[in-house]
């Protein structure tokens, strides 16, 4: 390479300037194109040598302006629309929305329903983990950890194929119950599944755990004290992981929650290390939820009988003409909630996802908005990195699970 | 269950959801009643949930009130949100969700704002009570036009920096709009002056030169729109 003379001679005046070290600060970009921001986050990061002193996340490069989109679409039908947000744990969206559309109408689902819901949300929250696992860990050099959590994934998406024909997008809870029944065969899968996942979980905790190696890239690093996380809105395990014992789950419990027993990990630093603790314990309760949620598995109805909330089924549509007349208003104009307004909190894999509905009593949601636990929990991360070492600042957005489709939605 | 009778659907079969009892919504509004007196406009039960409309002048006092109050401890701001309701005079609701993860106190505080007169309208922020506010006052006045006064620089969040108009306002055109020409994507043309933003970080150094490393081959007869937009 060659040295430009003037350049060296500004540097050598500046060492003799200040004692042999050269003081200036430096901004660099962080993404939007980084891997390890997980999606598109761009972090402006003002660097002295390799500490970070300012840290500045840009967001919006995935606004779809999906709570605007909504307020075009049917309750019905703007269901597929969250699915979208959280892409890691569609159903915990569908779950919320559902919640939210259904308090707004004033109704209950029947048992089976519930059950079903837990099931699949608990699924759905161990699988989104895993995403978060491999993922975090890959971030740190932990590359063999990336594929275990991905074939086991794989199991939980055969479960959701199963019942939604889909894997990711399955849009299969639905406001007044499931789309379907649960499939023959699907309390089976998920006994298998019971039976193998935690010898696979103590295989991740063998690798990590006490890997010295994952021990010093995250026990004190980049902590946020239990202040700032409440001051900053932080939820789930972020918030857990500092020592405050919240989750929706127990504290407003929804959907049936209150009737399992399982319990709430709580950290105690608040740094890389506890988070990662408290999602590997989380799963571990999330197990137990569906052993018990799956043992008592209630038969009958899984949805509610009524023809204005739900489709009818396709045999009665061709053979009933009022069947066909509640298709058609359905499919046509959906349903009218009275005029008013719902806030639902549910507990996502990544924090509290809450949806605010405002009706006017039409057709289509006057407005909905969503409460995005990552978009809060991004909130913190400067706090988190600033005084850290740019080599930290991975390890951070890893520890706090963020999905940037529902940080921008 | 209550119906609307003249637009909410008549519902037949549905089984009735049990909305839990919320006695801390009680004190909290009788707590609002007697230390803000004039300034609560209303009172709200749907569904369980309790929403008071408050003066929008007061609502920082309010907050801090809600925060400090030892019997109800309002330590986590969960949301704050907006809507527009375009016909309706003052237009903007703005929706502020309480928490209190000690008492597990829930309370939905309301501010009306705006006009016809202006359509800009302000309000005074809480970020002095709860740091979270900053990205949902962002996010409100990015996708609302609604300004908070009295907090740190306001800035777009989602929408590109050089964007014009609101969208979430029921207003906004759905279509057959022209957006401005040339459009940069929120990267500012470093022919024109710099906006308000994030840019100003990264594409400009302090004194308004061009950064070097962004410097681009200053050829003659290469115009700008070219240059800026490969």
């Amino acid at each position: 390479m060659q040295v430009d003379e003037t350049t060296r001679l500004d540097v050598e005046e500046n060492e003799l300037l200040e004692n042999g070290v050269r003081r200036d600060t430096m901004t660099v970009n962080m993404g939007p194109q980084h891997p390890s921001t997980h999606g598109v986050l761009r972090l402006i990061l003002t660097l002295d040598g390799e500490t970070i002193v300012k840290a500045v996340p840009d967001i919006g490069y995935l606004h779809t302006g999906i709570e605007k989109t909504a307020e075009s679409k049917s309750y019905f039908k703007a269901l597929v629309l969250t699915d979208r947000m959280d892409y890691l744990a569609p159903l915990c969206n569908n779950l919320a929305y559902s919640l939210a559309v259904e308090k707004l109408l004033g109704i209950d689902v029947p048992e089976r329903a519930k059950y079903a819901r837990i099931i699949l949300a608990e699924l759905q929250r161990i699988a989104s983990h895993l995403v978060w696992l491999g993922s975090s860990a890959l971030d740190l050099g932990a590359q063999s950890v990336f594929l275990y959590c991905f074939r086991e994934r794989e199991l939980i998406l055969d479960i959701f194929e199963l019942c939604s024909g889909v894997r990711m997008m399955t849009s299969y809870i639905m406001p007044g119950g499931l789309q379907a029944d649960l499939p023959p065969g699907f309390e089976g899968k998920v006994r298998d599944f019971l039976r193998i996942f935690p010898s696979r979980l103590r295989e991740y905790h063998d690798l990590l755990t006490n890997n010295r190696l994952w021990v010093d890239r995250t026990k004190g690093v980049c902590v946020l004290s239990a202040e700032d996380a409440l001051a900053y809105g932080c939820t789930g395990a972020t918030l857990r992981g500092s020592g405050i014992a919240y989750d929706v789950r127990k504290a407003f419990p929804y959907g049936g929650y209150e009737r399992f027993a399982f319990d709430i990990p709580v950290g105690s630093n608040g740094d890389v290390y506890d988070r990662y603790l408290v999602r590997m314990l989380e799963m571990e309760q999330s197990l137990r939820i569906i052993q018990q949620a799956l043992d008592g598995l209630p038969g009958g109805a899984w949805q509610v009988a009524d023809r204005k909330i739900v489709p009818p089924p396709k045999y009665e549509v061709s053979s009933n003409m009022e069947a066909l007349i509640h298709h058609f208003k359905l499919y046509t104009e959906g349903y009218r909630p009275p005029v008013g307004e719902v806030y639902v909190r549910t507990e996502s894999p990544k924090g509290e996802l809450g949806f605010y509905l405002a009706s006017d009593g039409g057709s289509k949601p006057y407005r909905m908005h969503v409460r995005a636990p990552s978009f809060a929990n991004l909130q913190a991360l400067p706090k988190m990195i600033e005084g850290s070492l740019l080599a930290d600042v991975v390890a951070a957005i890893g520890s706090i699970d963020i999905v940037l489709g529902e940080v921008d939605r | 269950m209550t119906t609307d009778e003249t637009r909410g659907t008549q519902l037949e079969n549905a089984p009735l959801l049990a909305t839990p009892v919320n006695p801390l919504a009680e004190a909290t509004v009788a707590f609002l009643r007697d230390s803000f007196g004039d300034a609560v406009l209303n009172v709200v039960e749907h569904r369980g949930e309790v929403t008071v409309t408050l003066q929008p002048d007061t609502l920082p006092q309010a907050c801090q009130a809600l925060r400090d109050a030892p019997h109800l401890r309002y330590n986590f701001l969960a949301d704050i949100t907006a809507v527009d309701w375009l016909e309706r005079e003052p237009r903007y609701d703005v929706v502020y969700h309480l928490l209190s993860l000690e008492t597990r106190a829930v309370i939905r505080l309301k501010a009306q704002v705006g006009d016809e007169t202006n359509p800009d309208p302000e309000l005074p922020s809480v970020m002095g009570v709860w740091p979270a506010a900053d990205w949902y006052e962002r996010e409100i006045y990015d996708l609302f036009g609604i300004r908070f006064t009295g907090r740190a620089e306001l800035t777009r969040i989602l929408m590109p920096t050089d964007w014009v108009g609101h969208p979430l306002r029921k207003d906004y055109p759905l279509s057959g709009f022209q957006l401005p020409d040339p459009h940069w994507g929120g990267q500012a043309p470093l022919a024109q002056p710099l906006p308000e933003g994030i840019g100003a970080l990264t594409l400009r150094t302090r004194d308004g030169s061009e950064q070097a490393n962004l410097r681009l081959p200053d050829q003659e007869g290469d115009d700008a729109g070219e240059r800026a937009g490969g």
